[in-house]
């Protein structure tokens, strides 16, 4: 390597000269992600890190966390879709903060819920490349539930992808086949393809 | 008959000896260097073969860092802090993790690639070299975890494995305004049509809620029934 | 002489030896020209014996280019290397064929039959009666005495012929010998001849008969071997060049599971190959990607501006669907089944000329579309062209001339789709899909064009398969009876495609293909259907059903239970008729007779007690699916190769949820 990387002995940080930055930009991400790292170690304050329990997970921040959440559901409730929306995302963002060896598992079950909830709420505000990209994710992270599968259907629904919708609601329907939520859904969707193909049956 | 034959083979002896010699020895020589052209030219291609994963930074991050801790004409408090040499090992590791899985998940992968002829030899030899390297990296690994802290390694490993998971988990958290990007251009959606269409166009009430609320779900299905029209 | 080396003094052999090389090189390099030839046969005679084929013809804006494009491949079929070498070849042989290969002298061989002038089968009667006749001529005695000597010697040779001749068939020791040695007196000299003359071998050029010898063997031939096996190296089994299939595995492998892969992104991909680059070396990355965004974009600015960058474009575009299907075969391997969807809509739209983005390449695809016009209509679909009147339809496709928007709309009504009445899994000769059985998909389909509407009622009947011994053997030897679909209608692509769909088998529990199973072929549709009007068509009697069996190389699971799959099928060529159905395998145990049969069939089943089983095994399997604890099967993708960042979440237990909202 013939870039000098510069070290900051108080922050305990490396810095990459802005030139060599924008010259390696995957060196320069890795950088980044390592002084995280680091100032994650030594703020966890033991030797090295330990092993992800449920006493490692950060409880101060799974109460706030837990904070937002309630927050949200209640502004969903009360209909303020739009504050629901945010309060979650700012859910979102602390989660992501957790240290990155605090539990996985942990991490993965709050995720989750914030994004279904906020799934839910784009669908209200009727962002719904934005309610797809939430339900998309959490398929993707195999979260495999019929209501996840009916968020997403509907988001492409309405994003006027019929035919990925009807394929979502089937999947769904693989993994609960009386989920009748998901039937009606798929007939209203069957009857939307046929219409916009000037079809009937 | 017997006359008739050992008369042309005393002339052929005649004729040369070193015939049979010059003609092993020039036969041979044909193939050697046959051979070894061919070797080398194999070899050449192996090298010239791009690996399967692209250039391991966090390795040399390590290698470099680890060059600095270890050097003693750098007084102690500008040498890198012990935790940042803890972090990058951890760094290595994940990479590390990462790639070993992704290797043993594509190994059937690459064996049918193989065996149906899809792809060439040297991208299965790539594989292989690159599934023995991985290997020696953890191995390697292994024995730095052990210069830092005594018996780090039964914690170690797991550590990383959480780390390793939690990244892709905030990958993929991050990535999602650049999809939301890819798929309004691919779908040809932007926010002031979805406005347009939104006006005309009735809610879908949503499920986890109706759930939770226990509001009356019936009277939610037959609005999307008749009004979902987003035209 | 006994066995001795002669040399080919007269130049009598040495012929025959070149004329069996040359026949030997030549036959199969003129069978695989005419080969060649006979496969380009023109696209439009063959479409006109093709019911359903779509024969519009349809001006495009580069169509000198593409002339000439197709003018140069059709002429560099027929003028090439090989056509050279084959004329060359066997003028050659000709010329040593007729001048040199001198008569054959074949008095060595003896055949008493031809002597004597009897058939093979004639009785001994008859040889001694010709026998008797033959000597009474040649008898030296009898022959008259004004002959010369020359003359009076041939007849006491052929005397003495006719004697050997006549013994070989009559004396037991001569017929013997005649048998064992082909020579009525026993063993004759054998001699070994080398096809060379004996200046050559002995003489003064022996040394010059080494030398050419060693470039022979030591160097021609590793040499013609060398680069043949290179040749073969740097190809795949499906003509990919090994650098372009080590490219797209190294992708496929990294790829990055937060990244949406959209067509540009495989397009992109694409032109990073090496046939591309080493094809277009003359031009960079960014101008191949324009020249095929023009092309996507229909955009024919350089037939004026600069015609030979339009021929550019042709012939980029023309060798793009050959390495997207090698994309698509790759990914296939590696299960991406978004990649696969994704390269194949690429085709189309490379096929098509329509741009991949938005959601209107359905009408996009015609010809003497208003782009503009399209996109403002909100029309998405084909269909709804023919529930308007021709007016509306005119303005949605932005098309004014009355001819023109016949032909668009014929071409539309041509696009045919497959209504899928029947979807299942099959085994020959059972009533139900067995464990560990080889069992097949089933489509039956109704080939729909978008000008009818609605679907008629098929009798059950109807859809039973004849079961002949083909289909027992291989139930997809259906699918070859049926007529062969036609070259697609695609008038701004530079070659001609022949139309065809491709299956793929996907898991619905993670929406990738299904372990085992690869792309499979539907290129047999009887496409009768679309000449139908709407009211036979709703009557039914006469439409046509469709066949396609799709034999799965995998045995069903081990286990009874029902598995859930997505059948896709993707058109080559056209949008909007592609086939995306969800597919159940219900895998039971066979009849309690059929179990007694089959001893493999596990003995602490008692089925007799149990009524209805499968409800049992129906639900355990759902359970196993909610508890994500499936058990291992062979067609069921298993769940334990947890790596790629995102197979990673399989671990989690879907109780999350619950949990979370108590």
């Amino acid at each position: 390597m013939n870039i000098a990387i510069n070290y900051d002995t108080k922050t305990r940080k490396l810095q990459l000269p802005a030139q060599a930055a924008a010259l390696v930009p995957q060196l320069n991400l890795e950088i980044e992600q390592l002084n995280v790292l680091t100032g994650e170690i030594i703020a966890s304050g033991s030797e090295v890190p330990l092993p992800a329990t449920l006493e490692t997970f950060n409880k101060d921040l799974s109460k706030m966390i837990k904070k937002l959440y309630e927050g949200g559901v209640q502004a969903f409730q009360a209909g303020k879709y739009s504050e629901a929306v945010k309060q979650l995302s700012i859910g979102i963002e602390m989660i992501s903060r957790r240290h990155k060896f605090e539990s996985f598992q942990g991490t993965l079950q709050e995720l989750s819920l914030f994004l279904m909830s906020r799934a839910d709420s784009y669908l209200k505000t009727k962002d719904y490349l934005k309610a797809f990209n939430d339900a998309d994710m959490l398929i993707g992270m195999m979260m495999c539930t019929p209501d996840n599968f009916l968020r997403r259907g509907v988001s492409n629904y309405f994003l006027g992808n019929y035919e990925d919708a009807r394929a979502d609601y089937q999947r769904g329907l693989s993994f609960d086949e009386d989920n009748a939520r998901l039937q009606t859904e798929l007939e209203i969707c069957l009857d939307k393809i046929l219409e916009e193909n000037g079809d009937y049956l | 008959m017997a006359e008739e034959t050992t008369e042309p083979v005393q002339e052929q002896i005649k004729i040369s000896i070193f015939t049979p010699i010059i003609y092993v020895a020039v036969l041979v020589s044909i193939f050697v260097t046959f051979s070894v052209v061919y070797r080398r030219r194999a070899l050449k291609k192996l090298t010239k073969v791009e690996p399967i994963f692209p250039e391991n930074h966090t390795a040399t991050l390590y290698e470099y860092l680890k060059v600095q801790y270890q050097n003693p004409d750098i007084p102690k408090d500008q040498k890198p802090h012990e935790k940042v040499m803890k972090a990058a090992l951890l760094r290595r590791a994940v990479e590390a993790i990462r790639r070993s899985m992704k290797l043993k998940e594509n190994e059937p992968v690459y064996t049918k690639l193989y065996q149906d002829g899809l792809v060439g030899d040297e991208v299965f030899q790539q594989y292989q070299i690159q599934t023995k390297f991985q290997e020696l990296e953890l191995k390697d690994i292994v024995q730095e975890t052990e210069s830092y802290k005594k018996g780090w390694v039964q914690t170690f490993f797991p550590v990383a494995q959480e780390i390793c998971f939690n990244e892709a988990l905030r990958r993929r958290l991050y990535a999602l305004d650049d999809r939301a990007k890819t798929l309004s251009h691919m779908w040809e959606h932007y926010v002031a049509k979805t406005e347009e269409v939104n006006e005309k166009e009735k809610e879908v009430k949503e499920v986890k809620d109706v759930k939770q609320t226990k509001e009356s779900k019936p009277e939610e299905e037959p609005k999307v029934l008749a009004e979902s029209k987003p035209e | 002489m006994g066995s001795e080396y002669t040399y080919d003094e007269e130049g009598e052999t040495w012929p025959f030896f070149l004329l069996a090389v040359l026949s030997f090189i030549l036959v199969p390099v003129t069978v695989k020209y005419l080969y060649n030839l006979r496969s380009t046969s023109d696209a439009k005679s063959e479409n006109a014996s093709i019911k359903g084929a779509i024969s519009q013809e349809v001006a495009v804006e580069n169509a000198a280019q593409i002339n000439s494009f197709q003018a140069q491949k059709k002429s560099s079929k027929i003028f090439n290397w090989s056509l050279l070498f084959i004329v060359v070849g066997w003028s050659a042989f000709v010329y040593v064929a007729l001048n040199l290969v001198k008569e054959a002298d074949l008095q060595g061989a003896f055949d008493p039959y031809t002597i004597l002038d009897v058939s093979q089968f004639a009785s001994e009667r008859d040889i001694k009666s010709k026998y008797r006749k033959l000597s009474l001529k040649f008898h030296p005695d009898k022959l008259p005495k004004d002959l010369t000597d020359a003359a009076k010697q041939e007849m006491e040779a052929a005397f003495i012929r006719i004697n050997l001749a006549y013994k070989s068939l009559t004396d037991e020791v001569t017929r013997n010998n005649f048998l064992k040695y082909g020579h009525p007196d026993g063993p004759q000299d054998v001699s070994h001849g080398i096809a060379l003359p004996k200046f050559l071998v002995e003489g003064k050029y022996s040394s010059l008969m080494i030398v050419v010898y060693f470039l022979l063997i030591g160097v021609l031939l590793p040499t013609i071997v060398g680069t043949w096996w290179g040749n073969v190296k740097s190809y795949t089994k499906r003509g990919l060049h090994i650098e372009t299939a080590g490219l797209f595995t190294r992708r496929l492998t990294n790829r990055d599971p937060t990244k949406i892969y959209t067509v540009y992104d495989l397009l992109d991909l694409i032109c990073l190959s090496n046939e591309v680059r080493t094809t277009f070396k003359h031009l960079d990355y960014n101008q191949v990607r324009d020249l095929i965004a023009r092309h996507l974009n229909r955009n024919f600015e350089y037939v004026k501006t600069n015609p030979s960058l339009e021929a550019e474009k042709v012939k980029i575009v023309a060798m793009l669907p050959k390495l997207i299907e090698g994309l698509i075969e790759i990914a296939v391997v590696f299960r991406q089944a978004d990649i696969v969807v994704t390269a194949c809509d690429l085709q189309k739209s490379i096929i098509q000329a329509v741009k991949p983005e938005g959601k209107y390449q359905e009408l996009l695809q015609l010809p003497y579309v208003d782009r503009k016009a399209v996109e403002k209509s909100g029309v998405k679909k084909l269909g709804k062209l023919f529930a308007v009147s021709k007016e509306e339809a005119g303005k949605i496709l932005g098309i004014e001339d009355k001819t023109k928007l016949e032909a668009a709309l014929s071409v539309a009504a041509s696009i045919g789709s497959l209504r899928v009445l029947e979807s299942e899994f099959k085994v020959p000769g059972e009533d139900v899909v067995t464990p560990a059985s080889n069992a097949h998909i089933s489509l039956k389909f109704l080939v729909k064009s978008p000008k009818l509407k609605s679907c008629p009622e098929i009798d059950e009947s109807r859809l039973k398969d004849e079961e002949t011994l083909d289909y027992m053997r291989n139930p997809a030897s259906i699918n070859e009876k049926q007529p062969v679909l036609p070259y697609s209608y695609s008038p701004f692509f530079p070659s001609n495609v022949r139309n065809s769909w491709t299956a793929f088998l996907l898991s619905q529990k993670d929406a990738k293909l299904v372990e085992g199973t690869t792309s499979y072929k539907l290129e047999n549709v009887d496409l009768s259907n679309l000449a139908l009007d709407q009211e036979t068509w709703k009557k039914g009697e006469d439409v046509t059903i469709g066949t396609f069996k799709i034999n799965l190389a995998v045995p069903t699971p081990q286990n009874i239970g029902i598995y859930h799959f997505r059948l896709i099928l993707k058109n080559n060529a056209y949008f909007g008729c592609d086939v995306d159905i969800p597919v159940e395998l219900e895998v039971k145990t066979p009849p309690s007779l059929m179990s007694l049969k089959k001893k493999e069939v596990d003995s602490d089943d008692d089925e007799s007690d149990i009524s209805d089983p499968e409800e049992d095994t129906l639900a355990g399997a759902l359970a196993a699916l909610r508890g994500q604890s499936t058990q291992p099967s062979k067609i069921e993708e298993q769940d334990d190769d947890v790596s790629d960042n995102e197979s990673v979440f399989t671990d989690i237990n879907t109780d999350t949820e619950d949990e979370g909202e108590n």
